[in-house]
């Protein structure tokens, strides 16, 4: 009857240690070592979305202009400035945080293509394209406002130039 | 125009310290009346233009400079490429703006503008319609560079909006420029980058 009362509670400080463990408070801390205090994940570089977006935009480039031969004299310049902006924003990035410059250089630095549905049509993929050039540019110039001089010139150059994408598509 | 490229600094990350005591703002920006316009980050609530650091006031005074070159230059351009006579006109417009916007931000930041000069040596010697386009380029991509350097050049989110104006109008007149002369690739992946 008594070893039964000790193992129960002992089976009960074992439970506790492991939901504390989960949910990441314990009494007994300073005790059994685990910790209860740890790092909050790093706060994200901002150049990261402008960098998904970039990516994102050059495969858009690349299913279009493969979905559409003809519109390839005009997308292809579109496609090799935004292929260059994002191994400009990927060097930057890594410049910045060498420590996670795994992740980055993990990804290729210019997609592959077909993997993003071309518009069904060559007039919906210049509308598109388009489009993405608009949202691009606004989203660079949200970023100069707050970032280093060096950055601010860079998304500043970038925006720029997109807002001249959008003038040979228009 | 030989302004300083921007280089990356350590902290790039951060926002620049006393980013925030300064609301953007897009007065005093005149803007060419280019659909590819953005205006430069939430200006909602207006700003006085403060003073320059000096820094700014030399990328500025640079930008005056190619700013009044250009106003004089596309004179010359007008001479000979007469069927560009509209392109032209909206262009040397804007540029006429964006001098004097230009003058006006460097006398609000306690800076005596230089007055622009009689004449200018320019980049090409201008004999025909294509040596003429190829100045308006020279003229773009000058300008293009100068507000670079401003944008690279400050703190100040007022300024910075000011700076990317000009640096986006320069691009797209560019791209025009190109495109009307039928140079391949009619944009550049970095504006005002040499």
């Amino acid at each position: 009857m008594r070893r039964r009362t000790f193992l129960s509670v002992v089976g009960g400080a074992a439970a506790l240690t492991i939901a504390s463990t989960v949910t990441g408070c314990s009494l007994f801390s300073g005790d059994d070592g685990a910790p209860t205090v740890v790092p909050a994940p790093a706060v994200s570089d901002p150049i990261t979305g402008l960098i998904a977006t970039t990516r994102l935009h050059v495969l858009r480039l690349e299913a279009a202009i493969a979905a559409y031969p003809d519109q390839a004299p005009l997308l292809t310049p579109l496609r090799d400035d935004r292929a260059a902006q994002l191994a400009g924003l990927e060097a930057e990035y890594a410049r910045v945080n060498p420590s996670a410059t795994g992740a980055s250089s993990a990804a290729p630095t210019v997609p592959a293509s077909g993997q993003v549905a071309a518009p069904a049509s060559p007039e919906a993929a210049i509308s598109s394209i388009r489009g993405d050039a608009a949202t691009a540019q606004v989203q660079f110039t949200d970023a100069v406002s707050n970032a280093s001089r060096y950055r601010a010139a860079l998304y500043g150059s970038i925006a720029a130039t997109l807002a001249s994408h959008r003038a040979i598509l228009a | 125009m030989s302004s300083p490229t921007p280089t990356p600094d350590p902290a790039s990350t951060d926002a620049p310290s006393g980013a925030s005591d300064t609301e953007s703002s897009g007065s005093g920006s005149p803007r060419a009346g280019s659909p590819q316009s953005v205006a430069p980050f939430s200006s909602s609530a207006a700003a006085a233009p403060g003073p320059l650091a000096p820094d700014a006031l030399a990328a500025m005074e640079s930008a005056l400079a190619a700013e009044q070159a250009a106003v004089w230059a596309y004179g010359l351009v007008a001479a000979y490429a007469r069927d560009d006579a509209a392109m032209i006109t909206e262009n040397r417009s804007g540029h006429l703006l964006r001098r004097d916007a230009t003058a006006a931000r460097l006398v609000a930041g306690g800076a005596q503008p230089t007055p622009p000069a009689p004449a200018y040596q320019v980049s090409v010697n201008v004999v025909d319609v294509p040596t003429a386009r190829q100045l308006a380029q020279d003229i773009e991509l000058d300008a293009a560079a100068a507000w670079r350097v401003v944008l690279g050049s400050t703190d100040d989110p007022e300024l910075r909006g000011f700076a990317l104006t000009g640096l986006s109008d320069a691009a797209v007149r560019l791209a025009m420029w190109k495109r009307v002369a039928g140079a391949t690739p009619a944009t550049v992946p970095f504006a005002g980058q040499a």
